[in-house]
C-alpha cells in the first residue's frame, strides 16, 4: 500500500490575504483550470449575553484532524473531478474580522467546483476535530458550537 | 472545554477498571461530575469510537467536545 505524506493544513494564526492572493497566482501556470472556487472563513464579532467576541483561540486534535482531512480530500477527489484542493486551517489566536479557513479548489469547469466547495467546507465543520474558545472584549470566554443550516 | 473542566490534559486508565469504552465514559463522568451536562465524542486511538468498543493496553482515548472549525 501506497503511503500518503499528510499534506499541510494547520497554519499559525490568521491566514492573511497575502497568502490567499499568492495561492491564486501559483495556479496561473496550470493551463487545464477553468474555474477556481473559494471559501474563507472569517471571524464574527458576535455578541453573546451582551459580551463582544474579540477572537476565537483555535486548537485541535491533531493527529486525527489531520486523518480526517486525509480522508475528506480523497472522497472529495473521488467523487468530484478536480485537478487541484488546498485547505488551510488556522490555530491559536484570529481575531474578529480575519480569515481562519481558506479552501481552494480548481477544475476544468465551473459546477464542478461550486458543488465540492460546498462538500469539503461542510465536511471540515461537522467532522474535523477543531475547538474554537471565543474570547469576549469585556472577559470571560464560551466555547464555539458549529451550527448546522437545515 | 473538558481539559479546562478537568483541569488537566492528559490522564490514564488502569485497563482492568474499563474494558469498553462506555466504562471509561462512566469512570471519568463519575470523577468529574460536571462534565455529565457536557455533549462530547469518544475517540479510540484517533477514530470515532462507538460505546462497545472495546479497550486494550496504550489505547489512545481522547474526549472530544462539539467542533467548531471553520
Amino acid at each position: 500500500m501506497k503511503t500518503k505524506k499528510k499534506k499541510k493544513v494547520f497554519v499559525e494564526g490568521p491566514i492573511s490575504p497575502e497568502f490567499i492572493a499568492n495561492s491564486i497566482a501559483k495556479h496561473q501556470t496550470k493551463t487545464t483550470i477553468g474555474a477556481h472556487d473559494i471559501f474563507l472563513g472569517q471571524v464574527r464579532a458576535d455578541i453573546i449575553d451582551e459580551k463582544t467576541v474579540a477572537f476565537i483561540d483555535y486548537s485541535t486534535y491533531q493527529e486525527m484532524a489531520e486523518d480526517k482531512l486525509d480522508e475528506i480530500r480523497e472522497a472529495t477527489f473521488e467523487k468530484f473531478d478536480l485537478t487541484c484542493m488546498h485547505i488551510y486551517h488556522s490555530l491559536g489566536k484570529v481575531a474578529a474580522g480575519e480569515i481562519c479557513l481558506f479552501v481552494f479548489v480548481s477544475a476544468k469547469r465551473r459546477r464542478v467546483v461550486f458543488d465540492a466547495i460546498t462538500h469539503i467546507v461542510e465536511a471540515i465543520k461537522k467532522d474535523v476535530p477543531i475547538f474554537g474558545k471565543e474570547v469576549f472584549e469585556e472577559e470571560g470566554h464560551v466555547w464555539k458550537e458549529n451550527q448546522f443550516e437545515g | 472545554m473538558i481539559a479546562e473542566m478537568a483541569d488537566c490534559l492528559e490522564e490514564n486508565f488502569s485497563s482492568t477498571e474499563a474494558t469498553k469504552v462506555d466504562d471509561l465514559v462512566a469512570i471519568v463522568t463519575a470523577k468529574y461530575p460536571s462534565m455529565a451536562n457536557l455533549s462530547f465524542k469518544v475517540a479510540l486511538n484517533n477514530r470515532l469510537a462507538q460505546s462497545s468498543d472495546q479497550l486494550g493496553e496504550r489505547d489512545e482515548i481522547a474526549l472530544l467536545p462539539p467542533f467548531a472549525g471553520g
